[in-house]
């Protein structure tokens, strides 16, 4: 190979370097690509099989886990010009439901962009909790789920429930129903989270059109016990509308970390 | 046919169509939700739910079917009941499946569609969604409701009930709920004496005259007219049962509530008897004894009751307070047989 040669080739290179950089930031607002959420759900750092795997946490006990759903809802997303999109509130309602392989995926529409930051509600907002029975449907149905009080009018947010030895209820399981939206016209207690994640170190969500940015979450059920509150299955085996609920709420929040983002995905890959 | 004999036919017709108008129009009048004047307006929105014939008879079906409990044993009836002002007459609290006592004195219904909330406590918001708590009250009902909704979709009576209602035979929670309030709205009682008092059409007596402002004066702060309640949730001084019930701290989980309870109408005691959230007072002179005597100084005490430790009163004026008490007792409403079973 000759000089020539090798410069036509370096240059040809160098094109190909700058056109793709191009490429890449050329996104169509007017048009709208999918996201997919993936929650994968863990204990520690080992993979949650409901009924199956035994784990411990932080105060030593030993258990495993039965039950395990949230709601998930107010998908926004941030792209790098800081500009907010939020996903239509009705088309933003999901349940991820540990015995549901399909539910752990949940999918939105999102206008094509690179978008760096992911929030959304871990569990119900009031307006949610306060809507007409009528407009009450699908994954809302209160007869629907298990995951709504009669008696104290309101969605249970997040639900997990395990057998462990230390645990002082008589069937020895430990039961988590975590609610409480703040009260209609009368105030109660407040456990609606806003989960923030940064997406920009893990990677950014590169939306297309026809193709699918796939964000991938970890979440750490252990944290329920060890986040910013210790909570022992000995001392609190059964967590309702009693009890230290708002402190679990607050680990639960910690529990979510992205792992990674595959950009570009056929929409059919699962 | 001679012409006397038409004549009576002719007769006989008008006034079979005369009976049948008649009949209708009682109906009608009775199937509608009539506003009281003298009433603000419902929270209830009606335009949501409009009444008909079908979804009313359908939600009174509803309420008196035993097959809304676990074993098909006790319905909504089984602890409201019509004449006493649909509340479980006798038991201080109410009785349930298997006997299980609750710890609550059941509730009166009437002027639902006022309410702000629902329960001693206000645990639930809205009459819409009221009938799964007691479905679901392991004390009351103790069936779950997606089970109660397997039933009536089994059941070819309520398939045509709900097809007839709802131009649909399938039952979801939202058509069988929307038809149990249609029953519950209905039930408006605005016919008592003090009721007649306010439109012009009775007079007091001087007795209860002046047990009306003595009322005004000394209870209308909280029970506040025309609903007599004004849907807070307050601490009246009673003090803590044995079941330990902390009232809408069980709801709301903020100290500050503790011990205080919804504000209950004072419209037909006459009927409901015993009183306050567990059916401690027997008899309505003990629950003047109460303010006047026994209010206790608890944490949430309310500020009203607590500048003077209760409600003084003289003995001539505990009986013109209750001479007013009984004009607000709604034999109409009582009576009514649009609500019984
Ligand atoms: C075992 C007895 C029992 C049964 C059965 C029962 N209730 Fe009740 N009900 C009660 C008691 C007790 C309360 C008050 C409970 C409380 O405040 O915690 C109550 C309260 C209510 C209230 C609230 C009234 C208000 O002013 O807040 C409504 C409405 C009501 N019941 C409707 C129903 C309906 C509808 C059903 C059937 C689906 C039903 N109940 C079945 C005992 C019963
Ligand atoms: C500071 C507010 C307040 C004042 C003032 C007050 N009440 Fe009450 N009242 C309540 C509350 C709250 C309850 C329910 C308490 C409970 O069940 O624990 C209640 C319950 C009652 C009941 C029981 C009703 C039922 O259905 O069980 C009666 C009767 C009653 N009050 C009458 C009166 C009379 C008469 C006066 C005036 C002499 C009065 N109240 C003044 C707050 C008040």
């Amino acid at each position: 190979m000759n000089l020539k040669h090798t410069l036509a080739g370096l240059m040809l290179l160098a094109t190909l370097f700058s056109c793709s950089k191009d490429n890449e930031t050329n996104f169509n607002a007017d048009k709208q690509g999918q996201v997919k959420l993936k929650f994968d759900n863990i204990v520690g750092g080992k993979t949650l099989v409901l009924s199956s795997y035994n784990y411990s946490n932080g105060s030593n006990e030993q258990f495993n886990i039965e039950t395990l759903k949230y709601f998930i809802s107010n998908i926004k997303l941030t792209n790098t010009k800081g500009e907010i999109y939020t996903v239509p509130k009705k088309d933003a309602y999901f349940l991820v439901d540990a015995s549901k392989q399909a539910s752990l995926f949940p999918t939105v529409k999102v206008p094509e962009g690179k978008y760096q930051k992911l929030e959304f509600t871990l569990g119900l907002d009031k307006e949610t909790n306060i809507l007409p029975l009528e407009e009450r449907t699908g994954i809302l149905d209160i007869s629907a789920n298990d995951m709504y009080w009669g008696w104290n009018t309101g969605y249970i947010f997040f639900k997990m429930e395990g057998n462990s030895p230390v645990s002082t209820a008589k069937d020895k399981k430990f039961r988590y129903h975590i609610g409480l939206f703040g009260g209609d016209k009368t105030p109660t207690k407040d456990n609606v989270k806003v989960i923030q994640v940064d997406l920009t170190a893990a990677g950014a969500a590169e939306v297309k059109e026809n193709l699918s940015s796939d964000i991938h979450l970890m979440v750490d059920l252990g944290k329920v016990f060890d986040g910013p509150n210790k909570i022992s299955i000995a001392t609190n085996s059964t967590v309702m509308v009693g009890g230290p609920n708002d402190l679990i709420a607050d680990n639960y929040a910690g529990m979510f970390r992205h792992d990674h983002t595959h950009n570009f995905q056929k929409l059919s890959n699962e | 046919m001679n012409r006397k004999a038409l004549l009576v036919l002719g007769v006989i017709l008008l006034t079979v169509i005369a009976c049948r108008k008649a009949d209708d129009l009682i109906e009608e009048q009775l199937l509608a939700f009539v506003q009281p004047a003298h009433f603000p307006e419902p929270l209830y929105k009606l335009a949501s739910n409009p009444i008909t014939k079908e979804k009313f008879e359908l939600g009174k079906k509803l309420f008196y079917d035993p097959l809304l409990s676990r074993d098909n044993t006790i319905s909504c009836g089984s602890c409201h009941i019509s004449g006493h002002a649909f509340t479980h007459h006798g038991h201080d609290v109410s009785h349930g499946i298997d006997d299980r006592l609750g710890i609550r004195n059941s509730m009166p219904l009437m002027n639902l569609a006022w309410n702000e909330t629902f329960f001693w406590d206000g645990g639930v918001i809205h009459l819409d969604l009221f009938p799964v708590a007691p479905i679901e009250n392991e004390v009351e009902m103790d069936e779950k409701f997606p089970n109660v909704l397997k039933k009536l979709n089994n059941s070819p009576e309520y398939q045509n009930l709900f097809q007839k209602a709802f131009g649909s035979k399938e039952i979801t929670s939202i058509n069988m709920l929307k038809a149990m309030s249609q029953f519950m709205l209905l039930m408006v009682s605005d016919q008592s004496k003090y009721d007649k008092v306010v439109r012009k059409e009775a007079t007091f007596t001087t007795e209860e005259a002046a047990g009306y402002s003595l009322f005004k004066s000394k209870c209308s702060s909280c029970h506040q007219e025309p609903l007599f309640t004004d849907h807070s949730f307050r601490d009246n001084g009673i003090g803590i049962n044995p079941a330990g019930d902390l009232g809408r701290f069980e709801i709301s989980q903020l100290p500050n509530d503790k011990l205080k309870f919804r504000v209950p109408t004072l419209r037909n005691l006459g009927y409901t008897a015993p009183f306050m959230h567990d059916g401690r007072f027997r008899t309505l002179e003990a629950v003047i004894t109460h303010y006047r005597r026994e209010v206790q100084a608890t944490e949430n005490l309310d500020p009203i009751l607590r500048e003077n430790m209760g409600i003084s009163l003289s003995d001539l004026e505990v009986q013109q307070l209750l001479a007013f008490l009984n004009t607000l007792n709604d034999e109409t409403f009582i009576k009514n047989p649009l609500f019984q079973e």
